[in-house]
């Protein structure tokens, strides 16, 4: 039988603390996210001085509005493919942390590109599963305002009832494709696969999974309120106080993000390399549980 | 394999549905503390509607009401707790539930528990005090900081107190024991379980707008201003309607399921985590 999951999580904990550079990949994801703002900010302020707007009549030329719709997906293309670049990496890194003990920066282009192309397909699906329901909606929006001949009431109840039914469907997706990239790089799949996988995963594992999506999603919570406490100590300093609290909480912010993204990518690893492999772990759970009782 | 917190979760909700009477203490603690509400609080307000007192005389009154209500509901739910824990022991240990079992905690474990409870609610309240005076003054915010540590050290305590049969003294240090020894397992159930409650609110809020929504729909035919401030009448009284059925739906979801298999579970994480 396989580990359970109180070992898992042990076990996961002592090779993190032996590889806390597992964290540095999301933090590159962080920096590289706030360059490219600070970039395009750069972009369309030059493009606005160049190509013009009129302020009064807040009129774009389409020149603008093709450019500013040619950046956006640039942006989003680019957010997508540092980020697919760094979960491979750190999966790889926290793979080789678990099967050898130690991991660190060596063959980086390597461990970032092995499974970046199926994270990249991954995340541009998963993308559009999430945005789908919008255009779904506003659609209903629009035969709803055809229907009732521009009443705006029908169209304010039908949005409401959208946002209710979007909550429910982003809240059970996140669930469900929580193991997606997890199961594209330990099992060397494609971005579909990888998908169905992840899925496959976590109906196999629900009470594991949401075990330790709840373990750190409340650490997560920890954290901020321990960064926010201890930044509002700086706030009864005169003057510089509001400045020293919002650094100290960015600062917190940082080391809480390293910390996290690390310790809940060994975490993850560790327990899909546990228990996919082991598909019968619940049954016999149950079988076990039946058998004593 | 040794203790394992899935083994203790998927057991205690076999448990949970062959001894559904597990839920009886946490319904009829709902409901004595309901009436006792209704009970206490209708005094004041009635003598202050019918003008047999004065407002600053009613204000005294619901004071000392409010202090009433205290003792009186920290009773019924040190009572009421204390027999939910010893239920689940008993259907732990393979024994069949009955009716009397409610009525049976030991007096002893229910008495050292309203001692607990009432230093500890008085804590609670006296402590949050102090910090949202002491935040809202200098702006340093330890208040959340302070309440889920203290939560989170003295969870198990009830479960030291009654299942271990101590005073309140050595029950609570049993308990800061327990969790200083299960550090990662008792943050880990405390976590899972705000995040069922998570998933019910979300359940609980999402319920609300679809529904909402649909009344919006139904009345969104209208013709003239009187149909629409009578249809905004009904949407309204329908509105407070459905949220008293949501808010008793999740209540009665947290009263018969939640909070049982919860209490299982951590009698069933105390007693393993003892016996190791």
């Amino acid at each position: 039988m396989s580990k359970s999951f109180e070992e898992i999580l042990q076990d996961s904990y002592e090779i993190w603390k032996k590889n806390i550079i597992i964290g540095l990949p999301a933090l590159l994801t962080l920096f590289s996210i706030i360059f490219a703002l600070i970039f395009l900010a750069i972009v369309i302020a030059i493009l606005i001085l160049f190509l013009g707007i009129e302020i009064e009549t807040l009129k774009m030329n389409l020149q603008l509005g093709v450019a500013l719709i040619l950046l956006s997906i640039l942006f989003f293309l680019f957010i997508t493919t540092v980020n697919a670049f760094m979960i491979s990496l750190a999966i790889n890194m926290s793979i080789e942390a678990i099967e050898n003990g130690r991991t660190g920066f060596n063959l980086i282009f390597y461990k970032g590109a092995k499974n970046f192309f199926p994270i990249f397909i991954a995340s541009i699906i998963i993308f559009f599963l999430y945005v789908i329901p919008i255009f779904f909606f506003v659609g209903l929006e629009f035969i709803l305002v055809k229907v009732f001949s521009f009443n705006l009431i029908p169209l304010i109840g039908a949005a409401i009832i959208g946002i209710g039914i979007y909550t429910l469907y982003i809240f059970c997706l996140g669930l469900l494709l929580a193991p997606v990239n997890y199961a594209i790089v330990i099992e060397n799949l494609d971005g579909i696969s990888g998908i169905k996988r992840g899925v496959e995963f976590f109906m196999r594992n629900k009470l594991v999974c949401i075990l330790l999506i709840s373990l750190l999603s409340g650490i997560n919570t920890l954290l901020s309120i321990i960064g926010n406490s201890v930044a509002s100590i700086f706030s009864v300093i005169p003057l510089i106080g509001p400045i020293l609290t919002t650094l100290t909480y960015i600062g917190f912010l940082i080391v809480a993000i390293f910390i996290m993204s690390g310790i809940s990518t060994v975490m993850w690893t560790k327990t899909y390399i546990e228990r996919g492999l082991d598909k019968n772990y619940l049954e016999k759970l149950k079988k076990s549980v039946v058998r004593s009782s | 394999m040794t203790k394992s917190i899935e083994k203790i979760i998927v057991e205690s909700y076999e448990i949970w549905r062959k001894n559904l009477k597990i839920s009886l203490p946490f319904l009829l603690n709902f409901l004595f503390s309901t009436l006792l509400f209704a009970a206490i609080f209708s005094i004041p307000l009635v003598l202050l509607l019918f003008g047999i007192l004065e407002p600053l005389t009613s204000f005294l009154l619901f004071l000392l009401m409010s202090f009433l209500y205290f003792i009186l509901w920290n009773l019924i739910n040190s009572f009421f707790t204390a027999s939910a824990i010893s239920m689940s022991k008993y259907a732990i240990n393979g024994e069949k539930l009955e009716y009397k079992h409610i009525f049976h905690p030991k007096m002893k474990s229910f008495g050292n528990l309203f001692i607990f409870y009432l230093f500890y609610f008085i804590f609670l309240i006296v402590m949050s005090i102090l910090l949202g005076l002491v935040g809202t003054l200098l702006r340093i915010n330890f208040l959340e900081l302070f309440l889920i540590s203290i939560t989170l050290l003295l969870y198990p305590v009830p479960y030291a107190i009654v299942l271990d049969k101590v005073n309140f003294i050595e029950g609570s240090r049993r308990g800061i024991e327990f969790f200083s020894r299960n550090k990662s397992l008792v943050t880990l159930l405390y976590f899972f379980q705000g995040f069922i409650f998570q998933v019910i609110s979300v359940l609980f809020y999402a319920a609300i707008f679809i529904v909402i929504g649909t009344l919006i729909l139904l009345i969104s035919n209208v013709q003239n201003l009187t149909q629409i401030v009578q249809s905004t009448a009904h949407l309204a009284s329908g509105l407070l309607a459905l949220l008293a059925i949501f808010l008793l739906v999740s209540l009665i979801i947290n009263i018969l399921v939640i909070s049982p298999i919860f209490t299982i579970i951590w009698t069933n994480f105390y007693l393993k985590g003892e016996n190791e």
